[in-house]
């Protein structure tokens, strides 16, 4: 995809978001009668309008021929990393995030944290070597226990099903 | 200057010292971390400062205070995650200089800025502390409007190419935090009915997710392909600032400790206006502006100066008025009054030997946190020899863990996710990030200062061009941004001749 391509896509995602936002503004936050003060809907309607109106610049310089000062630039996206290898990284980031959250909310935070390190290791980055798992994932978990929990009484999360520690 | 001299034979004693190197890396610990905040290690330390002496108790207490706001440099250049909000700007140049094997020059100095800016902030805090404090006074909601609209302009400068993209950007940040419950009537806004919601984004979670997550699917996606940039355990070099470069950057260091300590003496603004600032104007006075942002040590220099200058400021209306500027220095205020100490005016004429024990300790804790710090560097660029991949579990579970503690709540780790997907959206749309930051980090003032402002005038305008801070903030607020839209019409004009007279673009 050029970048001109990509800042139209861009600009027609970040209109139907303003919208959204204008829409919910309207339907879920009161207005104040008194139209002497700016009410809790003022701020975040402004917002919404120009977002609106700088989506509509962005997909407007896209159309433009010789517009933009950056229109220059509008080369097929070489740089950008491998589409594979970065749809992979969404997944695995997201999905060590979601599953360490579930963990953490199950099992607290050691036990949580042991258990997602270390399939992350595993599954992840095909870490095979039992010793180099265990020791990463629960040389990680231990640290922050002692150093932060411990150590400095920062409040680490407690399980819901288990709660060891 | 007796008064001075006798503050130091008192604060010379071994509790003195040993409270301040504790404070300082306990203070360092949660700054360093993204997440921990230092106004949690406050909170923490305070009590244990009720069984001290004076001298001890205050030494932990600024110690803490300045290890927090410079630990927050440590992370931000290594990792590229700001460990508080004021090391945000620092982001920007500071982990550029780290991906190009200078992390060790770029913490050595931020540090070196961070003390400069302190000591300096404190000898301004000497000579000016009555005026600058009437200065403050003089800053109402609508002069604060006035100067974040100012700090927001700076956005034209960190657009990187397109200054609608970084307007868009700001834009997305205000609106971020407007979610929750609205600051003046309490009303609940696109909380869906959910509590947790109603306390509306948290600074810090917000800039986790925008940096932490991107650069994580960034180490991934590297290494999944095969473009992992290879770290030999030699290769990670170690090298410190030298009394000549840093000299090199005095009126940078100067002019950023001058805003610092300015914007530090406004309550209700902080660390990241004066970062923001501070880069902004540097960029400015750069001989290549076009450097800034891609590693640049006056990047690095100027946004740490300005945040520790900060902490000299906020000491002005601490000290000089009773009042404290953001919920750090309420703690510090908390823990002066539980020792006994009563800040405000009649503090400087009553007892000016408890003034001149805080402007020692100041001093003192500065001292250590930079030894501290500059010991330190060597050990913290360690961290760069762990490949970025694997670097990269560890980031997470920090962010995961950090986004958690700030409110004790998963839903924040949730809410990070969902702020640092869309961050990398935006990121693959070109929308820079600074504008963004820039937006998180002023919404909540803009939004509150301007609306309690039209309060005041019962909805009249007048109010933002009745008194001279407002109007010169405006005035400069309205300059730069002219200027950027005028040198920007002149390059799309430069550069269509040069379509039409077939010249490539330089």
């Amino acid at each position: 995809m050029t970048q001109t391509k990509s800042d139209r896509l861009a600009g027609i995602i970040l209109l139907a978001v303003a919208v959204l936002w204008l829409v919910g503004v309207y339907w879920t936050i009161p207005g104040v009668d008194d139209g002497a003060r700016v009410g809790p809907r003022g701020f975040p309607l402004a917002m919404g309008v120009l977002l609106a109106g700088l989506s509509l610049l962005l997909i407007v310089g896209s159309f433009a021929t010789g517009g933009p000062a950056d229109a220059a630039d509008d080369v097929a996206d070489d740089a950008a990393p491998d589409r594979r290898a970065e749809v992979w990284a969404l997944v695995a980031t997201f999905g060590f995030l979601a599953i360490y959250v579930v963990l953490l909310d199950w099992v607290g935070f050691l036990l949580g944290t042991v258990a997602a390190v270390a399939g992350f290791l595993v599954v992840v980055l095909k870490r095979r070597s039992p010793g180099m798992v265990a020791a990463v994932s629960l040389g990680l978990a231990l640290t922050i226990w002692l150093a932060l929990g411990k150590g400095m009484g920062v409040y680490l999360p407690h399980g819901t099903l288990i709660d060891w520690f | 200057m007796d008064v001075i001299v006798t503050a130091l034979a008192h604060a010379a004693t071994w509790q003195v010292l040993a409270a301040t190197l504790f404070g300082s890396a306990v203070g360092l610990i949660f700054g360093a971390i993204p997440g921990l905040t230092y106004s949690m290690a406050l909170a923490m330390v305070l009590p244990i400062t009720f069984g001290m002496g004076n001298e001890p108790a205050i030494a932990v207490m600024l110690s803490t205070y300045i290890g927090g706001m410079t630990g927050g440099a440590i992370s931000a250049i290594l990792i590229g995650v700001p460990g508080t909000p004021s090391a945000a700007a620092t982001v920007l140049d500071g982990h550029m200089l780290a991906r190009n094997n200078k992390a060790s020059l770029a913490i050595g100095v931020a540090t070196v800025s961070a003390g400069i800016g302190g000591i300096l902030s404190l000898v301004i805090m000497l000579v000016a502390v009555q005026a600058l404090a009437r200065v403050a006074l003089a800053f109402g909601p609508a002069e604060i409007t006035a100067l974040v609209i100012f700090g927001l302009s700076t956005i034209c400068g960190l657009a990187e190419k397109s200054l609608v993209r970084g307007m868009i950007g700001g834009v997305l940040g205000l609106m971020v935090m407007s979610i929750g419950q609205d600051p003046l009537d309490g009303i609940p806004r696109f909380t869906f009915g959910n509590t947790t919601m109603l306390q509306g984004v948290d600074l810090l979670v917000a800039m986790i997710g925008l940096f932490a997550v991107p650069h994580a699917i960034a180490a991934l996606s590297a290494w999944k392909s095969g473009r992992e940039a290879k770290v030999e355990a030699a290769a990670v070099n170690v090298e410190l600032p030298n009394i000549k470069l840093i000299l090199a950057h005095w009126w940078n260091l100067l002019r950023s400790s001058l805003i610092g300590t300015v914007i530090g003496a406004i309550p209700g603004t902080g660390g990241p206006i004066a970062a923001f600032l501070a880069y902004d104007q540097a960029r400015r006075f750069h001989p290549h502006p076009e450097r800034m942002g891609k590693g640049d040590l006056a990047g690095v220099i100027a946004p740490e100066t300005a945040n520790h200058a900060v902490t000299g400021g906020a000491m002005i209306p601490l000290l000089g008025l009773g009042i404290p500027g953001d919920p750090a220095t309420a703690i510090i205020l908390g823990g002066l009054l539980i020792h006994g100490i009563q800040p405000g005016p009649l503090l400087f004429v009553e007892k000016p030997a408890v003034i001149a024990n805080i402007y020692v300790l100041f001093l003192f804790a500065y001292v250590a946190v930079v030894i501290m710090q500059l010991y330190g560097v060597r050990l913290f660029v360690h961290a760069l020899r762990v490949p970025a991949h694997l670097l990269s579990v560890g980031i997470l579970v920090m962010c995961a863990l950090g986004s958690f503690a700030i409110r004790n709540t998963l839903f924040d780790v949730v809410v990070m996710m969902v702020i640092g997907l869309a961050g990398y959206l935006l990121l693959r749309a070109r929308i820079p990030v600074a504008p963004i930051l820039l937006g998180l980090v002023l919404g909540p003032t803009l939004e509150r200062e301007s609306r309690t402002a039209l309060i005041m005038s019962e909805g009249h305008l007048s109010i933002f061009y009745s008194s001279w801070p407002a109007l010169l903030f405006f005035g400069l607020a309205l300059l730069i941004i002219g200027g950027h839209v005028v040198g920007n019409l002149r390059a799309n004009a430069r550069a269509r001749e040069r379509g039409k007279a077939g010249v490539p673009a330089a």
